[in-house]
């Protein structure tokens, strides 16, 4: 069976997603006897099989074409399509739920008349049915779903984070396809005309140790000052709930939760907030969580590993004190 | 511009995991659970308002749910949108996306000239963040997911995405499908007059056999499948920190996380 990463590339840079989904297709490839392939588009896309061979692929598509400088959902949609047109689909095609997977997979999925499931969290192979079941949270995470799709390809987009992307070159001979299609004519429907780039902060939270985040409970964007401090105390970064965010009282980018940032860290101090399920599936993966929210009835005292119930604008400037004199 | 919202009701995302249990590898969901439309897809419909205000259009809400929520589509509308349509269809199951996908894409072409397409991110019970682009797949149309602002400049539609490093600002050919998130548009309060004014208004119920057939085919194989599924355990034993005063209180936790090698 053909197992393809579909592969991204920044001028011509296998980006850390694309290597996670090279962990994960060689671990499938390997346990279930499949052949590991790439498929990779637009420009820089010649340039990046050679890490693509590296990273373990057996045979690279590669898709080059003015028209898919950048990225635009139903033109890249075409150029899949007219590639399987050309060279047959691979049963699996893994994507990372990144904005591409999200914009392209499932407008891809319906022009194939295949099916998609995104975010999932692990991939399993069925022997008898001869399918890849994907796990994907449902209800806010209440639920784990296990899902599969009924025609071939099948097409999943996986979750980011927690797999090794550090992915050691490996002695590989691959077969690189270049193959032309024809686009021509197509409209363009959608083009970017400008890129904001999110303020670099403390760095990214998916990669903090020590995380203090702030919900509801901190009443306006004044009280985002202490978790600051708090946050500084320990070298660690702020993160926030979606209640925080859609205030407006803390940028986007510090979203913890199912539709925000999955984070890991050793740490994790939740400041006000209520610990809903949505939230929860962002950060339950923390070693720590201390919850500091004076509503005893808090579902967040369920999910935490230590509770405090006061007014987190008592207990932060104690917190901060006691880890200064303490560090 | 003419603008059609589809929305969905969903079991109340904040509904404690007791509430959820499985039977039959099916998700069985506690009656006292009240539905409502969810955050996205409200934002979906404060969005389309907006544009409304801004640019004039009729906003139309779209609803496959059973025609029995004919009185919270009503409650829907008093926020400002001009008319309602729900589809019915006896086999409709409210977990398969593209089945979905598929009869909004049957009601839009018999609605006729739709300019955009509003949706939720995704929806709170499947979390599935289909929709909105297969829908787009389906109309072979412009698309362009989680989307925080909308506005038109110089006849072309403006959006801004949220994007991995950040954000995105795409021009955007008409006709399209968006969906939109929380981030800028919190669903404005109906004030009492305007549910009033709303009971007028006009709510279309089609039968899905009187849509264009092509993309409704009953019985048809589901693209996506849900096998089985379970209830993680996710309840922590949790260590509430004794102390009489926030001084008592933090030195305790702190003595705590020493002693148990956190800090």
């Amino acid at each position: 069976m053909k197992i393809a990463v579909y592969a991204e590339a920044d001028k011509g840079a296998v980006t850390t997603e694309t290597k996670e989904l090279f962990t994960l297709g060689a671990q499938l490839a390997e346990k279930y006897n499949g052949e590991l392939q790439a498929i990779v588009m637009g420009p820089g896309c010649l340039a990046a099989s050679a890490q693509l061979t590296q990273l373990g692929a057996k045979r690279i598509y590669t898709v080059e074409h003015p028209l898919l400088d950048s990225f635009e959902t139903r033109l890249y949609a075409r150029a899949l399509i007219a590639l399987f047109q050309k060279h047959k689909a691979p049963d699996l095609i893994l994507f990372s739920h990144n904005q591409t997977g999200r914009d392209l997979v499932p407008f891809l999925a319906v022009q194939l008349k295949a099916g998609a499931c995104l975010d999932c969290t692990d991939l399993t192979f069925n022997d008898s049915t001869g399918l890849f079941y994907g796990v994907h949270p449902l209800y806010g995470g209440n639920v784990a779903g296990l899902y599969t799709t009924n025609n071939k390809p099948q097409l999943f987009t996986i979750r980011k984070g927690g797999r090794d992307c550090s992915c050691r070159p490996v002695e590989n001979n691959a077969e690189i396809i270049p193959v032309n299609i024809d686009l021509n004519g197509t409209e363009i429907l959608t083009r970017v005309v400008q890129r904001t780039f999110a303020p670099p902060g403390e760095g990214k939270l998916e990669d903090a140790s020590v995380i203090v985040s702030g919900g509801r409970g901190i009443g306006g964007p004044e009280g985002f000052a202490l978790l600051r401090e708090l946050a500084a105390a320990f070298g660690g970064a702020v993160g926030a709930s979606r209640s925080a965010v859609d205030a407006g009282w803390i940028e986007a980018e510090r979203q913890i939760g199912l539709t925000g940032k999955f984070v890991h860290p050793d740490l994790y101090i939740a400041v006000g907030i209520s610990g809903a399920t949505q939230h929860m599936a962002g950060c339950s993966a923390a070693k720590t969580i201390i919850a500091v929210n004076n509503n005893p009835e808090a579902p967040i005292f369920r999910r935490a590993h230590y509770g405090i119930i006061a007014d987190y604008k008592k207990v932060l400037p104690l917190m901060i004190k006691t880890r200064y004199l303490y560090s | 511009m003419r603008i059609v919202v589809c929305i969905k009701l969903v079991p109340d995302p904040e509904a404690a995991v007791s509430a959820f249990s499985i039977e039959d590898e099916k998700v069985v969901i506690e009656d006292y659970v009240p539905w409502f439309f969810g955050p996205y897809d409200e934002s979906a419909i404060e969005a389309a308002l907006r544009l409304k205000e801004e640019y004039g259009g009729e906003v139309i809400l779209l609803s496959l749910d059973p025609s029995d929520i004919r009185e919270k589509m009503v409650e829907a509308m008093a926020t400002g949108a001009d008319r309602a349509i729900l589809v019915e269809d006896r086999n409709y199951d409210r977990t398969d996306s593209y089945g979905a996908a598929r009869a909004l894409a049957a009601a839009i072409r018999k609605i006729g000239h739709v300019d955009l397409v509003l949706c939720g991110r995704q929806a709170s019970d499947t979390d599935a963040g289909i929709v909105a682009p297969a829908l787009a797949g389906l109309l072979d149309c412009a698309s362009a997911a989680v989307v925080r602002n909308i506005s038109q400049a110089a006849g072309r539609i403006v959006v801004e995405q949220q994007a991995d490093e950040g954000a995105r600002t795409l021009e955007v050919i008409l006709p399209a499908v968006l969906s939109v998130t929380s981030e800028n548009y919190t669903l404005r309060y109906a004030s009492l007059a305007s549910i009033m004014e709303a009971a007028a208004k006009e709510v279309l119920v089609w039968d899905i056999s009187e849509l264009p057939s092509e993309n409704t085919a009953p019985g048809e194989n589901p693209y996506l499948r849900c096998i089985s599924a379970h209830v993680p355990d996710t309840e922590v034993e949790c260590k509430i920190i004794d102390g009489d005063s926030a001084e008592e209180q933090v030195s305790n936790l702190f003595a705590e996380l020493r002693r148990d090698k956190i800090l």
